[in-house]
């Protein structure tokens, strides 16, 4: 038989039960819907978020961050994982993560020397955190919230209108175009050369750090208090008198009591307006000069120390001079001990997190393609039982075994494949949709982006793949009518 | 060389416990392009020879050859090749599939042996002709009397020029009238294109337009009568 006329019979047999074949698509349909949906979310808001970034973060940036020892996070976990057990060995190389290596590292005038050597970088400076408490323009009685980033984070690309700073520690400001419309200005010369007022506060727990005096005592209480939980006394009167000597001891250490501590008093900094950055995702950004960046990052850590020789903190900014050096800057970074980050590996992080998030999704919609498969096999099986008579019929004219199964199969298989070309479509429509509503509610923040995108290869994998589960799911009702005894299929009723 | 040559056969089904013997030992001959017809009462192995004859079913014991053609050395796929290019069937229920017109069930043999669709077309319009429904061609099944159907049966037993056609009971879903013009029609087809038929029926009406009568009884040969 010619492949052409076995497409048209099977075709010819689908629409025969018009409702059936429908009704068997629909768990196909709607995990192709589901799985178009959230793909092409998922894609669509990775590749918007990947611009966004790009769009305010500095590319020439390499961050430099100290390896050994820093990681708080892991050798506090260490003293929790050990509780009950007999005492580890600590193996070569896996120092960092136990408790007793706890500290936090700050990088030292010698660090910061050979950083300014590396081949490739043009300025090297400290890692500056400001907390803004808010922004507020000359001769206007209203504050409005914000986020203070130093330039060097951010790059050139960012300045939409005017000059940029004219020095390093200029006391200018480049604010964002979100502004005009909040302030209530209709074009960027209306706030260019005006003055605000940017209020920075100090946060205790950064302080404490600041000032080197954070000394692990709550996590040492902490343990104390799980030790004793865990081994509670026979004498329950002396586990309470115990635990409340703990209680005290943990309250009465320097991180707790940073933590109780109300912020102090917000810092101002006067600034003129030097330039309009471009409405991003984050609308409440403002940009100052490094320089005066670090005059704040001091603010937060209570400490006019920080970010001088005499404390650099516990990061470094390397500016590379080109693109092209980024790679190198990067590695002679990391063959200094630290861990190495730019734009790079943070939208790399990025899209990992959207796939991950994608493949949670498309799990779900393979829940719709799972039960699909039992509608598909259900379906052909009753079509067999049905046609029981019409393939004897077939059997008597000639047809084969292979051939009976082959027809099964592809009547299977175009199930599949109309299923997801329909939910494809549905999905497409769906996405559509989705971009309509968010222009109409977000379009403020995301501007002319679209949050679903649909990636190229997604539809033709789709059909390719719901075929498949079709022809998976006939395999077997195919094989049952290829075994009937013509004989019998003749007589039945 | 025979068209049909039966030797010993036997068919034998399992029925629980037990067994029947469909067909008991038994042998026959029909002639090239001989018109053959079987009788016997219900149960007596006709149908049963005509499945192990046509190739639907397999002898328990026995041999069978049709043009020299041994079917028990037959697989399952060689058997399928056997009934489209060398046997044509006609049923007591017709058996047309409903949701194709009747050029289309003529058309079925042909689209399986793989043929182009303007040649098998074409030889469907043909038979269609031949057997008097060239104005009900694009007719499906439904819209057909059952002498018309029948009629399409034919022109599809017909249609892959097959060496021997097999008729079960043709007439038996049909009246009077319209019986005897389907085996008339039998009889011109076997006399114009000498095709060997077997037709197996309980109307001694339509057998006696047969050459050769074998009479079964409990899956034996009873008795053979052969005109002069």
């Amino acid at each position: 038989m010619k492949t052409r006329d076995l497409f048209h019979d099977v075709f010819l047999n689908l629409t025969r039960k018009k409702m059936r074949t429908a009704l068997t698509m629909v768990g196909v349909i709607i995990g192709a819907l589901a799985v178009v949906t959230t793909v092409s979310l998922g894609h669509g808001l990775s590749s918007f978020l990947d611009q966004q970034v790009r769009a305010v973060t500095n590319p020439l940036a390499v961050e430099a961050w100290p390896k050994k020892g820093g990681r708080p996070g892991r050798a506090a976990g260490s003293m929790f994982r050990n509780i009950g057990k007999a005492p580890q060995e600590i193996k070569k190389g896996e120092e960092d993560d136990f408790f007793g290596s706890l500290k936090i590292k700050t990088i030292d005038n010698e660090m910061v020397e050979r950083m300014r050597k590396i081949d490739g970088v043009e300025r090297v400076q400290p890692k500056v955190f400001v907390l803004a408490r808010s922004v507020q323009l000359d001769d206007d009685s209203r504050e409005f919230d914000t986020i203070v980033v130093p330039w060097i984070d951010a790059g050139a690309q960012v300045l939409s209108t005017g000059p940029g700073f004219s020095s390093i520690d200029a006391r200018e400001c480049i604010i964002s175009e979100a502004y005009l419309e909040s302030m209530g200005f209709d074009s960027p010369d209306q706030l260019m050369g005006r003055t605000v007022t940017i209020r920075v506060t100090e946060h205790p727990m950064f302080a404490l750090v600041g000032r080197g005096g954070l000394d692990s005592s709550a996590l040492e209480n902490f343990q104390n208090i799980a030790t004793l939980l865990k081994n509670p006394p026979k004498n329950r009167v002396r586990m309470v008198f115990n635990l409340f000597f703990l209680l005290r001891d943990l309250a009465n250490s320097e991180e707790l009591k940073a933590m109780a501590e109300p912020e102090g008093e917000p810092v101002e900094f006067r600034a003129k307006v030097v330039g309009i950055s471009k409405k991003g995702l984050l609308t409440n950004i403002v940009y100052v000069p490094d320089g005066f960046a670090m005059q704040m990052g001091r603010v937060l850590f209570n400490n006019e120390e920080m970010h001088t020789e005499k404390n650099w903190g516990m990061g470094m900014v390397l500016l590379a001079k080109s693109k092209a050096d980024v790679p190198r800057v990067r590695l002679a970074v990391e063959e200094m001990g630290f861990r190495a980050r730019t734009i790079e590996d943070f939208i790399g992080k990025l899209h990992d997190f959207f796939a991950t998030l994608q493949s949670i999704m498309v799990l779900f919609g393979s829940i719709a393609f799972f039960v699909a498969t039992f509608s598909i096999v259900n379906t052909l099986l009753m079509a067999v039982v049905e046609r029981k008579r019409e393939i004897g019929v077939l059997q008597a004219l000639g047809a084969t075994r292979g051939h009976i199964m082959k027809m099964f199969a592809c009547e299977a298989a175009a199930i599949g494949l109309l299923g997801g070309l329909l939910g494809g479509l549905a999905g497409w429509a769906m996405a559509q949709a989705g971009n309509a509503f968010s222009h109409y509610k977000w379009g403020h923040i995301i501007g002319s982006a679209d949050l679903f995108v649909m990636p190229g290869w997604l539809f033709p994998v789709l059909l390719v793949f719901t075929t498949l589960l079709g022809l998976v799911a006939g395999v077997y009702p195919a094989w049952r009518a290829s075994r009937l005894d013509p004989v019998a299929a003749l007589r039945y009723e | 060389m025979a068209a049909i040559e039966a030797e010993n056969l036997t068919r034998v089904y399992r029925v629980g416990d037990g067994e029947v013997r469909a067909l008991d030992g038994l042998s026959l001959s029909v002639p090239e392009g001989e018109l053959a017809a079987v009788m016997g009462p219900s149960g007596s192995g006709k149908s049963t020879l005509l499945a192990l004859l046509g190739g639907l079913d397999t002898a328990t014991a026995g041999r069978v050859s049709v043009h020299g053609e041994a079917l028990e050395t037959k697989s399952a796929d060689e058997l399928a090749t056997y009934r489209r290019d060398s046997v044509g069937f006609i049923f007591q229920d017709f058996f047309l599939l409903g949701h194709l017109t009747a050029e289309e069930n003529v058309e079925v043999p042909l689209k399986l042996a793989g043929m182009e669709r303007p040649e098998r077309l074409a030889r469907a319009r043909e038979l269609i002709e031949q057997v008097g429904l060239g104005h009900r061609g694009g007719h499906l099944p439904n819209q057909l009397s059952g002498g018309e159907r029948q009629r399409v049966a034919i022109a599809r037993a017909l249609s892959n020029r097959p060496k021997l056609v097999l008729a079960d009971e043709p007439t038996g879903n049909l009246d009077e009238k319209t019986g005897h013009e389907i085996a008339d029609m039998l009889v011109q087809l076997n006399a114009e294109q000498n095709i060997a038929m077997l037709l197996v029926t309980h109307n001694p009406v339509v057998a006696d337009r047969a050459q050769r009568q074998f009479r079964l009884g409990s899956g034996k040969l009873i008795e053979e009568t052969v005109k002069p």
